[in-house]
């Protein structure tokens, strides 16, 4: 065989590498078979390879639409990344490439964007499910509505996570057929980059359609497709199925509706309420937690430190006196799943402390994650502290006790108008401390509101 | 002519040559390229595409101390050259028609 065909060969099998290599191999033993077979007929080796195109072009081509094809069959991102790869190097017009650059980085983000989303999504269902079930195995084994109705709960979110991750999958795999099958129409345009000059003839490139290939194709592969299609359709099904059987499930417990009372400030209708009386001779220093009820620090008549729970279903308070410490705390019994993130929002029930006229505690500590805190009396140092609940001092004319107040991200308004100093932190306020007796407050993510009118009676 | 057209009469004409006896790749390209005009290198591409779409099957056989690789139609190919033939039947009553049209203008 001549010197220029033998180079024909070895270049086309280099132009191929990175190919699968029975591919490769099938393509260059065609290409032998035909030029041995021209040889034998006659032709000289400068006659046939005038009628080749480069081995370049011919792996070109090959290339791409054996990509084309693999990304119909099979789409994925990376079957995608290599019809545009092998593509590219067919166009060759600077304008063509321009064009066809912005058309790879267009549609390769949203294929992959398409992809994140599915990813996403379905590792949200994969991480709600699980911890449905995690949080249900922390409640109590009394609370069986609860149980059921947390599972329930993580079912039906979880198959609202499954649906959409299932439709971005479908939907990232079709664009990626229509893309790849687009890539082809492009380079098939007649009069376009992909005309040979020598023959002045175009190469065709295939490109059938998902539809046509399935009906097209007879036999194996026809059949595989169907059955593919089939298979799939189960997991939307399953999905609405379990959205359905979690809503009955989780309903049916009154779980939700338990958590949308709380999380709208309505009123409980499940409260008991619970009264603790104390004499103010046994009590030097005070301290009030909850979880997220709100803290009322109240004057009252009678000579006795009062404590006045309204206990939902799903607390429950720990309260003792000893050594002049009058401690209450409330905690949850365990009943709320994700109660965590539940107590970050206020519960419309309240804690109300009474103290008798002229008490005067050592030390007062109130604290509530995610209650509000009214403080309508104290002339002693009290220290008051939330995480996302408001704080607010009626600081009338009988209060004269300074205020040192700080929140990290809601605001504080004194005598209704705004006041502190911004820092880094936050905002920071400070009144006159009167004799050194001092309020302080502190919240995180609430606001401080002092010298307020409350709107709610004594 | 138009690419896409080309294409699909591409795959008609091989799947046509090979209904009537399997033959290799070079006989098939002077045949083909005999009836239209196009690029030799590119009878390859269409050659694979009916392979894996079923429409062809291939098999090595010897010759002259060397192996030459055949083609052979398949069922699916026969039933897809039939879906041709019907398209192309067609695409004559358009040509027909203006080429009438031609002769009485």
């Amino acid at each position: 065989m001549d010197e220029s065909l033998k180079s024909f060969l070895t270049e086309l099998r280099a132009r191929l590498s990175g190919f699968p290599e029975s591919e490769t191999r099938e393509a260059v033993e065609y290409y032998e078979e035909y030029i041995n077979d021209a040889l034998e007929e006659g032709e000289n080796a400068e006659n046939i390879l005038s009628h080749l195109d480069s081995p370049e072009r011919i792996a070109a081509v090959i290339m791409t639409e054996t990509s084309i094809r693999k990304a119909q069959s099979k789409p994925g991102l990376k079957n995608y990344s290599n019809v545009l790869k092998y593509s590219r190097t067919l166009i060759t017009k600077p304008l063509s490439v321009l064009l066809f650059s912005i058309f790879v980085i267009v549609t390769y983000s949203t294929a992959f964007l398409l992809f994140l989303g599915a990813i996403v999504s379905a590792a949200a269902a994969c991480i709600v499910l699980p911890g449905a079930v995690y949080e249900a195995l922390k409640i109590p084994a009394g609370f069986t509505a609860e149980i059921i109705g947390t599972i329930g709960g993580g079912l039906f979110f979880a198959a609202l996570c499954l649906l959409p991750a299932y439709g971005l999958f479908k939907l990232c795999t079709l664009f990626i057929r229509l893309s790849a099958s687009l890539v082809g129409r492009i380079l098939n345009k007649p009069g376009n980059q992909l005309r040979d000059t020598r023959q002045n003839s175009t190469i065709g490139i295939s490109s059938p359609s998902p539809d046509s290939e399935g009906i097209t194709d007879a036999g194996e592969k026809g059949e595989k497709i169907a059955k593919r299609a089939g298979t799939s359709r189960w997991i939307p099904w399953t999905c609405l199925i379990a959205i359905t059987v979690g809503l009955i499930l989780s309903l049916s417990t009154g779980l939700p509706v338990k958590l949308f009372m709380i999380f709208n400030s309505t009123e409980s209708s499940s409260i008991t309420t619970q009264e603790w009386e104390y004499s103010k001779s046994d009590v030097n220093k005070i301290s009030i937690t909850t979880a997220h009820s709100h803290i009322r620090l109240e004057k009252g008549s009678s000579d006795k430190i009062k404590i006045l729970y309204e206990q939902p279903d799903w607390m429950e308070p720990e309260i003792s006196c000893a050594n002049g410490q009058l401690t209450f705390e409330e905690k949850s019994n365990g009943r709320l799943p994700l109660f965590f993130l539940v107590s970050l929002h206020e519960n419309r029930t309240d804690v109300v402390v009474t103290l008798p006229a002229g008490f005067e505690p050592a030390e007062l500590k109130l604290e509530s994650r995610g209650g509000f805190i009214y403080i309508e009396t104290g002339d002693f140092n009290t220290k008051v502290k939330t995480y996302t609940g408001s704080i607010y001092v009626e600081k009338g004319t009988a209060m004269t006790a300074g205020v040192k107040a700080g929140t990290s991200t809601g605001i504080i308004q004194a005598a209704g108008k705004d006041a502190g100093t911004k820092t880094a932190g936050g905002i920071k306020y400070e009144a006159v401390v009167n004799g050194g007796k001092a309020i302080e407050i502190e919240t995180s993510r609430g606001s401080i509101f002092i010298d307020w009118i409350s709107s709610r009676g004594a | 002519m138009d690419a896409q057209m080309k294409k699909g009469l591409l795959d008609a004409c091989v799947l046509y040559i090979l209904i009537k006896g399997d033959t290799y790749g070079y006989k098939l390209t002077q045949e083909i390229t005999s009836l239209l005009e196009t690029s030799e290198s590119a009878l390859y591409p269409v050659l694979r595409r009916l392979e894996v779409q079923g429409h062809l099957e291939t098999y090595s056989a010897e010759h002259s101390g060397r192996l030459r690789r055949y083609y052979r139609i398949t069922a699916a190919g026969i039933l897809r050259l039939n879906e041709y033939k019907v398209e192309l039947l067609e695409l004559k009553k358009v040509i027909d028609f203006i080429a009438g049209g031609d002769e009485n203008g």
